[in-house]
């Protein structure tokens, strides 16, 4: 009950009460459960980061202390694994590897030709599984299918489970295992408000207000690129702190400035910005004063999209080994061996072919 | 408001529990006996507690039940032990005294339900202050809850709370005594409307009666016709003259016979359209949809209306739009049976441009919290 919000009440009579399209969206499940501040955000990424680190240094004792493990080991190999575990994965590691495994989900998406709206709902819910979740809960890579499955389902694109196993070549359990956790994880709301209709929305209501001074086919082209564009936003986390047009309108900005600048004046401006304050009438004060409040908030949003969480191949392979690390110490230790063993493969070989000549 | 609605969903809350807990202490009470054969789901099995009758051996057994005390009794017992006046239950420590004149036949399976609908029926007839009454819906909102609250009170309170039983029978007979005449008329008003809805009743029961029969005979009527019409014309033509004009003339009589029945049936299905209650009911919802400022509204989910100002304009004209991929599906006759409207759509993803427009999550985020 405390999240609903009504407009103030006016009269006692509810006749004079106006919701507006903004209420609406504040009383949306991606309002109240998936909108943060980014500080807020950034402090709940880590006390998982944090709560997980509890996690694998026990994991270290309890295997360090076990006899069983403890006797074959050399004290170097000892040493190797203590400062292996003492890296840790941090909160921008585990965003940065979950970024990583986003990109596949779209790239797996676009293999399976689903609509925009499923690959976008599925890319939505797998970084939100990572908010309350830790990678080393569940890898990565055992939720990609999860998710596909299940937005396709909230999505209204319905392929039945053993379709969609026998597609990507997955065993049924190992895709219907994941969903409840990971509707817990989504707080059982699958609503996601995308961008592609408000997109859509723009592309026409820009036709209507630039009437006449746009070509059709170019503004076709900046829709389209635009839409490329806000696809990728969904490996950034501005669905969480911006509403859905601030996101349309930013991303239209960065396709073509000049031709957004023209647009969100004459829309919401209806004069020059560069009047000076002094020469203006309260009502324009007040337009100006939104205007400028809106420009703000789109800036902040292109910042947002212009962030590339993706980590380079090698510190990618080094989180993702890690994860493996951290679930069993014992694949280190093998690891550790054979890498060993190798460099002194490597060290004599020469020697051996310099004998020969 | 949302507090108000809080607490009496509490209120409810507790009141399933506690109706919960009457109904089980119920089942173990007296009844036992009953409700177990009830459960059997044999009609036969149901035996009377006072004389032992079955309805095995005397079909024709009813039960009934005093509301002072809800003790089901069949119908021969109620006579033989109450035709000579009041006297006590004959249940077993139940030390009510009934009267032969209370006795009433049992309506809902559940005694609670039973007891609840008499309780309120009383109540209602107390209690029966109309809408117009009161100058604004708020008071008329809190009379009816006030009422509720009696009815609850009266039907849910145990038997040992006896004092606060006697409190709530105390003020409602205090309220009988301060709106005597406010209670008579509104029983008065009430009877009329009753009354008013049978007759409309009536009336639609005979008009419809009177369209059946008409459409009968129209369907007898045609059988006649058919047969009369092939026996003329060939007594026409065997008189023979032109054979044409002849075939004509008679179609023409059967044709105008024929409409002149019909007419008669539409007339009547027209009556019947404007008499009956329900049309009545839509045009009246109709004519309030248009008055853009309802003086009362109906429940809405966010306790309000919606904003009808948008941020945007669908544009009227044609052409205005150039999106290849709607108008498309507009042409194509699959979506445009279906009532494919490229100008709704047009509408609906302008309205989702402008779907949480205003709302900037940093700061309002950063409010809520604080």
């Amino acid at each position: 009950m405390s999240t609903i919000k009504p407009a103030p009440k006016t009269s006692p009579l509810y006749s004079n009460q106006r919701i507006t399209d903004d209420d609406i969206y504040r009383n949306s499940s991606q309002f109240t459960k998936w909108s943060f501040t980014k500080d807020g955000l950034q402090k709940s990424r880590e006390n998982i980061a944090e709560s997980t680190k509890d996690r694998y240094t026990t994991k270290l004792q309890d295997f360090l202390s076990n006899e069983e493990n403890t006797k074959e080991l050399t004290d170097d190999e000892t040493q190797a694994l203590k400062y292996e575990f003492n890296l840790g994965i941090s909160a921008t590691e585990q965003l940065q590897i979950v970024t990583l495994y986003t990109q596949k989900v779209q790239a797996f998406c676009t293999k399976l030709k689903l609509p925009t709206e499923v690959t976008a709902t599925a890319m939505s819910f797998f970084k939100k599984f990572y908010i309350s979740f830790s990678v080393l809960d569940l890898h990565p890579k055992n939720l990609i299918f999860t998710c596909i499955f299940l937005a396709c389902k909230s999505e209204n694109h319905f392929i039945s489970a053993d379709t969609f196993a026998s597609k990507v070549k997955q065993a049924k359990e190992s895709i219907l295992d994941g969903e409840f956790m990971l509707l817990q994880s989504l707080k059982f709301s699958l609503m996601v408000h995308h961008v592609f209709k408000p997109l859509h929305g723009f592309y026409l209501d820009i036709q209507s207000v630039l009437s006449g001074k746009v070509d059709k086919n170019y503004l076709g082209t900046v829709y389209e690129n635009s839409k490329k564009r806000l696809m990728n936003s969904y490996l950034t986390d501005a669905l969480y702190h911006f509403s859905p047009p601030h996101i349309t309108l930013s991303s239209l900005l960065m396709e073509d400035e000049q031709l957004m600048m023209k647009y969100l004046e004459l829309k919401f401006l209806g004069f020059d910005p560069n009047t000076p304050i002094d020469k203006l009438n309260d009502s324009q004060k007040i337009s100006k004063e939104m205007y400028d409040k809106l420009l703000n908030s789109i800036n902040l949003c292109k910042e947002e999209l212009q962030k590339n969480m993706i980590p380079n191949r090698e510190s990618a392979w080094k989180i993702d080994a890690r994860i493996h690390y951290y679930s069993d110490p014992m694949t280190f230790i093998k690891r550790y061996r054979a890498q060993k063993a190798k460099e002194t493969e490597n060290s004599t070989e020469p020697d051996a072919k310099r004998q020969k000549v | 408001m949302n507090q108000v609605a809080g607490v009496i969903r509490s209120d409810q809350l507790e009141r399933g529990v506690d109706s919960v807990a009457k109904r089980q202490k119920l089942y173990s009470d007296d009844e036992s006996e009953v409700e177990s054969e009830n459960e059997n789901d044999d009609m036969r099995d149901i035996v009377c507690p006072i004389c032992k009758t079955s309805r095995y051996l005397s079909p024709d057994m009813k039960f009934l039940v005093n509301p002072e005390c809800y003790h089901k009794i069949c119908e021969s017992c109620v006579d033989r032990i109450f035709s000579l006046g009041p006297t006590k239950c004959p249940y077993e420590n139940c030390n009510k005294i009934l009267r032969k004149l209370k006795f009433k036949r049992q309506i809902f399976d559940n005694i609670e339900i039973e007891k609840e609908i008499d309780i309120r029926n009383k109540v209602y007839k107390i209690m029966n202050k109309l809408e117009d009454d009161f100058d604004t819906k708020e008071e008329y909102d809190k009379f009816l809850e006030d009422r509720e609250d009696v009815i609850f009170e009266l039907s849910n309170l145990d038997s040992e709370n006896e004092e606060q039983i006697a409190f709530v029978e105390k003020k409602l007979s205090k309220y009988e005594q301060m709106n005597k005449k406010l209670i008579s008329s509104n029983n008065q008003k009430l009877k009329r409307q009753e009354n008013s809805q049978q007759d409309i009743q009536n009336m639609q029961q005979v008009l419809e009666r009177e369209r059946q029969q008409l459409i009968k005979q129209i369907d007898e009527q045609n059988i006649e016709d058919n047969q009369s019409y092939k026996q003329r014309i060939i007594d026409e033509l065997s008189k023979g003259t032109d054979k044409n004009k002849i075939i004509a003339n008679v179609k023409m009589e059967i044709k105008l016979k024929k409409s002149s029945q019909r007419r008669k049936l539409e007339e009547l299905n027209k009556v019947l359209k404007s008499n009956s209650y329900t049309h009545n009911h839509f045009d009246k919802l109709k004519d309030n949809g248009s008055v853009a400022d309802m003086g009362d509204v109906p429940f809405t989910p966010f306790n309000g209306d919606r904003d009808l100002q948008k941020k945007y304009k669908v544009m009227e004209d044609e052409n205005i739009y150039y999106d290849p991929f709607i108008s498309n599906l507009s042409k194509n006759p699959r979506y445009a049976a279906n009532g494919f409207d490229e100008k709704q759509v047009y509408d609906i993803l302008l309205n989702e441009a402008f779907l949480g427009f205003g709302v900037y999550v940093e700061e309002e985020k950063k409010t809520l919290k604080s």
